[in-house]
């Protein structure tokens, strides 16, 4: 929703204003296509299934969704040229 | 073990339109005649696990699409049952989990390329194992023990409940940093013991990030065989004496995951292909 928000057609009055604007869209984009972040939510998922606190299924949901955010974050550096 | 770049192009086609043809590696072996391993291999094919022999070193692959493989449970598992079925003959040289090649030769080239470099690690790795040691406090428990041990904390924590203080905000954030520090050095502590306990009986030892907030210490060690079980011991040992404030989790035997450190680098259009 923040991308959303800030990707919005707005006229910005002010040159500052923008410039945050776009820092924070960066900051956004690293944090949803951060491989090793996505990694880690992976692993604490895992987690959570071996001590109980999850069932199979809720896992194999989540982790389908991790899956699906892996291949677009991967998709998203190739697109940028990242190594 | 890192391969810098992986092997394929990024972005996964879809593997019904995949070229075919190419190999999922899963570890490498010293080994001269040609081997198979059971109908095991990654991709719900149920491919057979063989190997791509050169120069006494080999590959030990099943055929697949060149495609990115999602690292799912299921597919990690293929993956480690596959290495576990090795290791019960052989030193193994674990590779990380998705590396393929996109053709047989280029196995082949691979093992002609770091024949020097894989020879010296299996040797290395010879007769030892990895050893997996998670531990677990209660950070709640932990907490309330910082709170009414340390003579600091427990002040500022009154001044602020007694509205003693004028301003509590600034109170209550050196509050929070005293906490996190007094429980970061709890840890410190308990991981230092640990590793004391330990350290007679292991060859090695590797930290990794602890996963979520109970977890104190996620480290792999990599032990001689023959130590294995005065390990075990020592491990036990530890915990019985930290029974009620630590959980321990041991795991293993592994291949040496966290020690075999051979960088690959290969050219992005494919492996030599």
């Amino acid at each position: 929703m923040l991308l959303q928000l800030l990707t919005a057609p707005v006229s910005l009055p002010v040159f500052g204003l923008r410039f945050i604007l776009q820092q924070l869209l960066e900051v956004a984009e690293q944090e949803l296509m951060d491989v090793d972040r996505i990694h880690e939510e992976l692993l604490l998922l895992q987690l959570r299934l071996e001590e109980g606190e999850i069932t199979e299924k809720e896992y194999l949901d989540a982790e389908a969704a991790i899956m699906l955010r892996l291949r677009e974050a991967r998709a998203y550096r190739a697109a940028r040229g990242a190594g | 073990m890192a391969v810098e770049e992986q092997i394929l192009g990024y972005g996964a086609e879809p593997p019904e339109r995949a070229p075919a043809g190419g190999k999922y590696v899963y570890c490498i072996i010293e080994c001269a005649e040609p081997r198979a391993f059971g109908r095991m291999g990654i991709g719900g094919r149920n491919d057979e696990v063989y190997t791509i022999e050169h120069g006494g070193l080999a590959a030990v692959v099943s055929d697949t699409p060149v495609v990115v493989y999602d690292p799912t449970r299921e597919n990690a598992l293929t993956h480690e049952h596959v290495i576990d079925t090795v290791l019960q003959e052989f030193t193994v040289i674990p590779m990380s989990f998705g590396a393929i090649f996109r053709t047989h030769d280029d196995v082949v080239e691979f093992l002609k390329d770091t024949a020097d470099a894989l020879r010296d690690v299996l040797q290395k790795m010879t007769g030892k194992i990895e050893l997996g040691l998670k531990v677990n406090w209660d950070p709640e428990t932990v907490l309330k023990q910082v709170e009414d041990e340390t003579e600091e904390i427990r002040r500022l924590k009154e001044e602020i409940l007694t509205n003693r203080l004028t301003s509590t905000y600034f109170a209550r954030m050196q509050l929070g940093r005293m906490v996190e520090r007094a429980m970061s050095e709890a840890a410190d502590t308990y991981v230092r013991e640990i590793y004391d306990q330990l350290r007679g009986c292991a060859i090695a030892s590797r930290h990794n990030k602890p996963i979520g907030d109970k977890m104190i210490l996620n480290a792999a060690f990599l032990v001689e065989r023959e130590r294995a079980a005065a390990f075990d011991e020592q491990v036990q040992e530890i915990a019985r004496k930290y029974q009620g404030q630590l959980r321990f989790q041991s795991t293993g035997p592994w291949p040496p995951y966290n020690f075999v450190n051979i960088h690959l680098k290969l050219e992005r259009a494919g492996a030599g292909g």
